[in-house]
């Protein structure tokens, strides 16, 4: 008699428990099991469950505090890991070779181990600010475009971890890349094993295919490597390749717009390079060449990036990826659309580097 | 199916995949008629074999001679080098003259049923290559690489063939890189050195195909009511870098400005089993798209790239104790 009293009494306590817990984490409750409080098999059954919601809740906390909890500089930088990356030369395939990759190259090892450097890189080095968020779909395929700048595809990175570590679904999706990284030794390698698969037509319609997020840079090179004058001045659209794909697989855009990748690598000057360089371009920053590969750390500018309303596509018939002109209308639509955002974003910052 | 009293000409009796194919074809009660240089020592009894210099400017009156006496209605043809010759000019009449005579006695015979050995090394490795090449996709090759070129040329004549005789299935299986237990080639020879030499900040995904999965593949084409070129891979693909670690081997990367260099004196001085521009398919991507073969051909592959890699692992490190031949 008395031992089902105890059970009783560790059953209401526990329930306590897991409501002051659910409420620390502000999280929805799970609707308990009915249980029948007279038989005790019923009951060691409910606390069964209760045990095991709690211990799942606990997992979930940890996660959380790791995330949020103010950090010490040494225990911040002991989060990088510096000599676990050094130890990880993989990135230029000398060390530790991927056990697999998926279909296009990825190894989902090598963003684990530099989501730290990411995730400071992304909340204490250019402190993004994320809006939007939840335009993009949970499930099913769609089409990020985003506008481009600052030499390197920091933009991308960013966009990534938001969508992968912010949205609830934690996607994550897929850049197509600029055909010239194909050639670059050592980034190539990184770029794929990232996830990013070269800016092809067949590749980006297998993706979609697969129900992937794509992301991509329609304004390609051309809008990172724009002097500083015309920073935040989207540029042409290609022609039109990113409308064409998506009205082909019947998937909907998602404008992005980025806003502090232009101060990265603030473009001063191009300094011509011979013509069978692998490069365009000599590029000129404040920094670089003056602090030679130091000079190469990109500016802490502040940051914001809004994922805008998706833009359906599925009503348009699929013939209408072979009108030229529509096409070109709708492109020319999407690229006003993302500077009108770029335009708002910018307005809202009042300092490049305070925010 | 087979008509009844129809023969199927084999060539490349002394490659590995002639010599299974062959030996599988006989096991199921087919008439083969064999075509080499030299007479296997293991070849089965039941096969009739012609000894037939594919390069001979006259080969192809011989060759339709024989076709009409055995009544040769299918062709499989492998008499392709497993690895690149220094003798180019051999090896293009082999590879390429000795096709178009086979093709020349084909036609006036009116064989049916043409299947050919090609590889995806035809496509070349280029930094453009999308993730998965389509059967479509232009044969780049790799500028001066004759070995590979000869197959280009190969398929060109084979599409020449297709478009001017209708009535004929021509079919050409490109294979990636065959691996497995058995099979001595190229590509198992330089997984069996010791180091292999990559390109430094290159690491291009590989696909491999199964020694058994290739031989299934060619049994099933002879006998498929299909057209064209088709792809022949194995399940998933890997990078480079992986595939040398399962083969146990130490990866050596090189700058490839230095390696392109090295590799073509030591081609010239005949201490490479490849020349230079072999290295393009450790920089660039040439990952193919085997979904035609398997809708059309019905061809699935049984192995993925990692367990062809660790079979040929398996048996490779038997090799290098002396344990297996």
């Amino acid at each position: 008699m008395n031992k089902a009293v105890d059970t009783l009494d560790r059953l209401a306590a526990l329930e306590q428990e897991l409501f002051r817990t659910y409420a620390r984490l502000g999280i929805r409750r799970t609707p308990l099991p009915p249980v029948d409080k007279t038989d005790p098999e019923s009951v060691a059954l409910h606390v069964e469950w209760i045990e095991k919601e709690l211990a799942a809740l606990e997992r979930l906390l940890e996660r959380r505090v790791r995330q949020n909890r103010p950090r010490s500089l040494g225990e911040r930088l002991r989060s990088l890991n510096p000599s676990r990356l050094t130890g990880r030369a993989a990135l230029l395939g000398l060390t530790e070779p991927a056990a697999s990759v998926d279909p296009f190259g990825r190894d989902d090892r090598i963003y684990e181990q530099l989501r730290p450097w990411i995730q400071q890189l992304f909340e204490e080095y250019w402190r993004v600010e994320v809006e939007g968020l939840p335009n993009l779909p949970s499930d099913g395929a769609a089409l990020m475009v985003a506008n481009h700048g600052g030499l390197l595809p920091f933009d991308a990175l960013m966009i990534r971890y938001a969508v992968q570590e912010l949205h609830p679904a934690g996607r994550i999706p897929r850049f197509l890349l600029e055909d010239w990284f194909m050639r670059m030794p050592a980034l190539n390698i990184l770029l794929q094993r990232l996830g990013a698969v070269r800016g092809s037509r067949d590749n980006a319609r297998k993706l979609l295919e697969k129900g992937d997020v794509v992301g991509l840079f329609p304004e390609g090179a051309k809008g990172v490597t724009k002097p500083w004058r015309d920073r935040y001045r989207v540029q042409r659209f290609g022609r039109g390749g990113a409308i064409r794909l998506a009205l082909e697989a019947g998937v909907p855009i998602i404008p992005v717009a980025v806003v502090g990748n232009e101060e990265t690598y603030p473009l001063l000057g191009k300094a011509p390079l011979p013509r069978n360089s692998d490069f365009n371009f000599f590029p000129i920053t404040p920094l670089f060449p003056w602090l030679g590969p130091a000079g190469l750390m990109p500016l802490p500018s502040k940051w914001m990036i809004r994922f805008g309303e998706p833009i359906e596509m599925g009503d348009f018939p699929e013939s209408a990826a072979d009108d030229d002109i529509l096409v070109n209308t709708l492109n020319e639509e999407l690229r006003g659309r993302i500077q009108e955002m770029v335009n708002q974003l910018l307005q809202r910052r009042r300092s490049p580097w305070l925010g | 199916m087979a008509r009844k009293n129809e023969s199927i000409a084999v060539t490349g009796l002394n490659t590995f995949v002639g010599r299974e194919v062959v030996k599988r074809l006989t096991r199921d009660g087919r008439r083969v008629v064999g075509i080499d240089l030299d007479r296997p020592r293991d070849l089965p009894q039941s096969v009739q074999f012609y000894k037939v210099d594919l390069t001979l400017p006259t080969s192809d009156a011989i060759l339709a001679d024989i076709f009409r006496r055995e009544k040769v209605g299918r062709l499989i043809h492998l008499s392709f080098l497993s690895r690149p010759s220094r003798n180019v000019s051999w090896q293009h009449e082999l590879q390429v003259i000795g096709t178009l005579h086979l093709l020349h006695a084909c036609a006036a015979e009116n064989v049916k049923q043409i299947v050919v050995k090609s590889r995806t090394m035809v496509y070349g490795a280029h930094p453009l290559n999308p993730n998965y090449l389509t059967e479509d996709a232009p044969l780049r090759g790799v500028d001066g690489y004759r070995w590979v070129g000869d197959l280009v040329e190969v398929e060109q004549i084979l599409q020449r063939y297709r478009s001017r005789h209708l009535d004929a299935n021509v079919i050409s299986l490109r294979f990636a890189p065959i691996l497995g237990p058995t099979v001595r080639n190229v590509f198992t020879l330089l997984f069996g050195q010791p180091a292999v030499m990559t390109l430094f900040g290159y690491d291009p995904l590989w696909q491999l195909v199964h020694e058994e999965d290739a031989i299934a593949a060619v049994l099933r084409a002879a006998d498929a009511d299909a057209n064209g070129a088709f792809n022949i891979v194995g399940r998933h693909v890997l990078p480079l870098s992986s595939l040398i670690y399962l083969a146990g081997r130490v990866n050596l990367p090189v700058p490839h400005p230095l390696a392109y260099g090295l590799v073509r004196t030591a081609w010239l001085a005949g201490a490479s089993p490849v020349p230079a521009e072999h290295l393009d398919y450790a920089r660039f991507l040439w990952v193919a798209d085997g979904a035609r073969a398997e809708a059309a051909l019905g061809f699935v592959p049984t192995y993925s790239t990692r367990e062809t890699m660790e079979q040929f692992a398996g048996v490779q490190r038997l090799r290098d104790a002396h344990l297996a031949a």
